[in-house]
């Protein structure tokens, strides 16, 4: 049963001195779902986390989790959300246990439950037998699960994650990612990530976000069909002619000949068949045809300028 | 978080070496005191309240700084603690480590008290004068550690903060006027002479303590100026 909680920004805007980070962005989280946020560096997805973590104010715009508005009631939206910053750092002097009891008691988990508590988020991020270990000591995967780990111990209804499986190697990139999959099925998530097919993997809906606007919030499918199809015809005979033909084709956005290859792309209305009709009624011959649907990443290259 | 920072500033080599530095200070400075063969501390006490300044600019750093060079006062603002709790604990801690270091500097009226006959009074004002003087240091350091990621800015910020207003009391002396009088009035170093002499004034009491909470209210107020 998922007992997330609704994550809500509203007109959201944060400036540095002249530089506005974020601008105008409002988006909604919705509980039992994992949002993913992507955008090139420098696009505000940090910022735009920072100011719902709290760790930020933002200049104008509200931020809401659940019922609290984090203007009026900042510890009651901290005191929801589990945090996994970008660089995770936890104090290296420090053990596992003693950093997630730290972290225990700042949330003010009662006696009697923290112990159960520290236990099952280590299980969670993966730190089984690491309790007594030094985090100075531990390797940089294990430091992000360290991290993970505290962001779990109070069991958040809302879990924040800038790259969590940034550092990592691929099997603990596994790890994490079935866990989010995990979490994600009860809690509400907003995962950023440069991985799309981590998002995609993890992901229903995406919010794109460039130079500091919110260019896109959609499904991830419905993003991927918009981005458009990529076909490739090898023809007999008149390449030229056959590029001639397909080019009234409804849905064709660029066509190009390569050698005896045409290569043509379109947004949704895109059709092989129509394609191919194309080609032979022009008296072209059509010996093969290769089609690539839309792609998160076709979608991605589309949303964000260079 | 308080018992925390104690920890992290004591089982620090960095701490450690800050601690053991502010001893030895200590102790030459008892060892110059003692030339004049008088079993008193007041030449003593005084000079120790500068290197009390001096450790509690060192070990503030620790409380904000350090943590936003390592990064980890992301996850500690995120906590869900109110900007009172979080600065409170941080100046409990630094002002606890401060508290160590002076506990441990008790060895030195003990020693005096083997060999001499020293006047217990003012024993006890100096060593409450040097509490709320580094309870009061300590507030003033942590404001400067929120102002900053930077460990040099930080501790050189401090400590040139809390020396100017040392020597601000001991320029006073040569001055006159309105300028002298104020001088004087926020210079602690006008404010210990009566913890040397064995008196508690109130006046020297409540200028400590509005040192202490000046330094609380520029924490918060530096805190949320950099969010």
């Amino acid at each position: 049963m998922s007992r997330g909680a609704e994550v809500e920004l509203t007109g959201v805007t944060r400036r540095f001195g002249t530089r506005t980070a974020v601008e105008d962005v409002s988006l909604t989280v919705h509980p039992g779902e994992v949002l993913g946020l992507l955008g090139p560096n420098g696009a505000g997805k940090t910022t735009t986390m920072r100011m719902l973590v709290g760790f930020l104010r933002p200049d104008s715009g509200q931020i809401r989790v659940g019922a609290v508005d984090a203007a009026v009631d900042p510890v009651g939206v901290r005191r929801q959300i589990g945090y996994l910053p970008e660089v995770s750092s936890a104090y290296p002097e420090m053990t596992v246990l003693d950093f997630l009891g730290y972290c225990a008691r700042l949330r003010r988990l009662p006696r009697p439950t923290r112990d159960v508590a520290i236990g099952r988020a280590m299980a969670d991020a993966g730190l089984a037998g690491q309790g007594r270990v030094r985090i100075g000591t531990l390797s940089r995967g294990y430091r992000q699960r360290v991290g993970l780990a505290q962001a779990l111990v109070h069991d958040p209804d809302v879990l924040v994650l800038d790259e969590p499986t940034a550092g990592l190697d691929p099997r603990q990139r596994v790890e994490v990612r079935d866990l989010v999959a995990r979490l994600g099925r009860t809690r509400t998530v907003l995962l950023s990530s440069h991985l799309l097919s981590e998002v995609t993997d993890l992901c229903r809906r995406v919010a794109v976000l460039d130079n500091g606007r919110l260019v896109a919030l959609e499904e991830v499918a419905v993003l991927a069909a918009r981005a458009g199809s990529r076909l490739e015809l090898r023809v007999s005979g008149s390449a030229p002619r056959a590029a001639q033909a397909v080019a009234g084709v409804a849905g064709v956005e660029s066509v190009e000949v390569r050698g005896q290859v045409v290569v043509v792309t379109g947004d949704a209305r895109l059709a092989g068949a129509d394609l191919a009709a194309a080609v032979v009624s022009a008296g072209v011959g059509l010996e093969e045809m290769r089609a690539e649907g839309g792609s998160l990443e076709a979608a991605y290259l589309r949303l964000v300028k260079p | 978080m308080a018992r925390r920072d104690i920890r992290s500033i004591w089982l620090s080599a960095y701490g450690v070496g800050c601690g053991a530095g502010f001893l030895a200070l200590a102790g030459v400075l008892l060892v110059l005191d003692l030339r004049s063969d008088q079993a008193r501390l007041d030449g003593w006490f005084s000079p120790l309240f500068v290197v009390v300044a001096l450790l509690a600019a060192l070990f503030s750093v620790r409380s904000f700084a350090e943590e936003e060079r390592t990064g980890s006062l992301e996850i500690l603002t995120t906590m869900p603690l109110g900007r009172g709790q979080l600065v409170a604990g941080k100046i409990l801690g630094t002002s606890g480590a401060l508290m160590i270091a002076l506990a441990i500097t008790v060895v030195c009226p003990l020693m005096v008290a083997l060999v001499g006959n020293p006047d217990p009074g003012p024993i006890l004002t100096g060593y409450v004068g040097l509490v709320l003087a580094g309870v009061a240091f300590a507030s003033v350091g942590v404001a400067v550690s929120a102002a900053t990621g930077s460990f040099l800015v930080a501790a050189s910020g401090s400590s040139a903060i809390l020396l100017a207003l040392w020597f601000g009391g001991v320029l006073a002396r040569g001055l006159s006027g309105r300028l002298q009088t104020v001088l004087a009035y926020l210079s602690p170093y006008s404010h210990v002479t009566g913890f040397l002499r064995g008196t508690l004034a109130v006046a020297d009491v409540v200028y400590f303590l509005s040192l202490a909470v000046v330094g609380v209210l520029a924490t918060r107020l530096v805190l949320e100026a950099r969010r």
